[in-house]
């Protein structure tokens, strides 16, 4: 049996007025608009922390409820910031598994209601307990990934930035993006400093959005060739490695076996930047570069929407913002978007066959991979 | 005033794969042996990465300073420090303190 993406809806990113709810609806109303209104049988919603962020719980009896689906069945999904592409997932194999004909996919988060305090505690929660108690973040654990990153492969001088303003660039073509300005490599080096070395334009903001797909049966179109996912130690300290994420490799291992593919045929790539550094990290632990490689590949423009392998075309989670449960299916409905040649604005030079996406829950803790492939008209 | 030297941390190891944790309990994260013995480590280690927060989470003021630092045995611990910049393989003492472990430059011997 073949999953295919059947319709895809994204929000607009950024601060946004409404609440989590009608955030979800807006994005599950225009999927179900997309597949002509056909019934749905399985509704999966994501979010990370609509608890602590959004003070609501028992979202998928709310969303439903707004969407009119009250007959359908449903689970919500949470797996920290890679929270969308494990929606997508659970809604992938509740069709593989033959319980669901056509499955609305939601994800998403609202979070700038809160302090940005208030928000780093509540993304700190992922971490390992020993970590968290010692007042470490997200950005203070990335800082020190990217440190031996920097001491074991020495890149050269710089190049954070440019990663950082590439990305944030390609969102300036994005309609959805929170961010739509041109951005220098110099603008990211001077920006105020948030844990050495990473500066604030190296991290991606607090945002609130969704987006949404329609799962079914079927060959046509995108079909979902490919899901991996796996699991690391919570505590970064406990890991083998410090400048690559196990879960990713082995998200990645399964998604590439599942598919029966290799890494050579991947034409686009949405991966996890909420810190500039993790892009190159991701790319290596996707195989799509060799170990220490990703800073020269990606000078050499290789990553760019007309080069050799072009990787967040909507210019990624630095981009596009990062509410924390939505990014993972908001990459996804990218890639279905670049392969359909539907991308718009974003749309790379090439139109590719086959694309992936990652995601990165907690500090590397629970990452997912998701493979996509266009397999022409039905 | 300087301080005694800290006394030896606790720790464990695996002794299939010897991997070492600071904190952890059984199986081994690694290669999933079922036992990890307990062992002591000397309070030492060298610094593998350092930070400063700008925005450290509610409940700890800024400038707040995260070491990522490696004993014997492969041992990694997180810790905070109160002294700016130390730098990739400095040699620092890893000290208990109530707000959680601390770690220091290794005072110079005498003479």
């Amino acid at each position: 049996m073949t999953v295919r993406v059947a319709a895809t809806a994204q929000g607009r990113f950024g601060r946004r007025p409404e609440g989590l709810v009608e955030l979800l609806a807006e994005v599950g109303h225009e999927a179900v608009a997309g597949v002509g209104r056909k019934p749905i049988d399985h509704l999966v919603v994501g979010s990370m922390a609509a608890g602590s962020l959004a003070d609501l719980e028992n979202l998928v009896a709310r969303t439903a409820d707004r969407l009119g689906l009250e007959s359908a069945a449903g689970l919500r999904v949470e797996a920290a910031s890679a929270t969308g592409a494990a929606a997508f997932q659970a809604g992938a194999m509740a069709v593989l598994a033959g319980r669901s004909d056509r499955a609305l996919v939601i994800a998403g988060e609202k979070m700038t209601d809160r302090s940005t305090a208030d928000v780093a505690g509540t993304l700190a929660r992922s971490l390992a307990p020993s970590e968290s108690r010692l007042g470490a973040t997200m950005p203070g654990l990335a800082a020190l990934v990217t440190q031996r990153y920097e001491a074991r492969y020495d890149p050269p001088p710089g190049v954070l930035d440019r990663v950082a303003a590439d990305l944030r660039t390609r969102a300036a073509d994005n309609p959805y993006a929170q961010f739509r300005e041109v951005v220098r490599p110099e603008a990211v080096a001077e920006s105020r400093p948030i844990a050495p070395p990473l500066r604030l334009l190296h991290c991606s903001a607090v945002s609130d959005g969704a987006a949404a797909v329609v799962l079914e049966r079927g060959t046509s179109g995108v079909g979902v060739r490919g899901i991996g996912q796996a699991v690391d130690t919570l505590a970064l300290v406990d890991r083998v490695e410090l400048t690559s994420f196990r879960a990713t490799r082995l998200a990645a291992q399964r998604a590439y076996e599942m598919a029966r593919m290799t890494r050579k045929e991947i034409g686009v790539a949405e991966v996890h930047d909420a810190f500039a550094p993790f892009a190159l990290i991701d790319l290596e632990d996707l195989g799509l570069c060799g170990a220490g490689e990703a800073p020269a590949f990606w000078l050499r423009g290789s990553t760019d929407r007309s080069g050799s392998l072009p990787v967040n075309p909507s210019g990624g989670l630095l981009g596009r913002g990062h509410p924390v449960g939505a990014s993972g299916l908001a990459g996804i409905v990218e890639i279905v978007r670049q392969l359909d040649g539907a991308a718009g604005p974003t749309q790379v030079a090439t139109r590719p066959t086959v694309g992936l996406a990652q995601s990165i829950g907690g500090l590397g803790s629970h990452n997912f991979v998701t493979i996509l492939e266009h397999r022409g008209a039905g | 005033m300087i301080d005694p030297s800290p006394a030896p941390m606790a720790a464990v190891r695996c002794p299939a794969c010897r991997a070492g944790y600071l904190d952890r309990l059984p199986p081994c994260p690694r290669c999933g042996h079922g036992t990890l013995d307990a062992i002591t480590v000397p309070a030492r280690g060298r610094v593998l990465a350092a930070t400063e927060l700008s925005l450290p989470p509610p409940g700890f003021r800024a400038p707040h300073r995260l070491v990522l630092v490696e004993a014997a045995e492969g041992v990694r611990l997180l810790a905070r420090a109160d002294e700016h910049a130390l730098a990739v393989d400095a040699e620092v003492e890893i000290v208990p303190s109530a707000d959680g472990v601390r770690v220091r430059p290794v005072p110079r011997s005498p003479g």
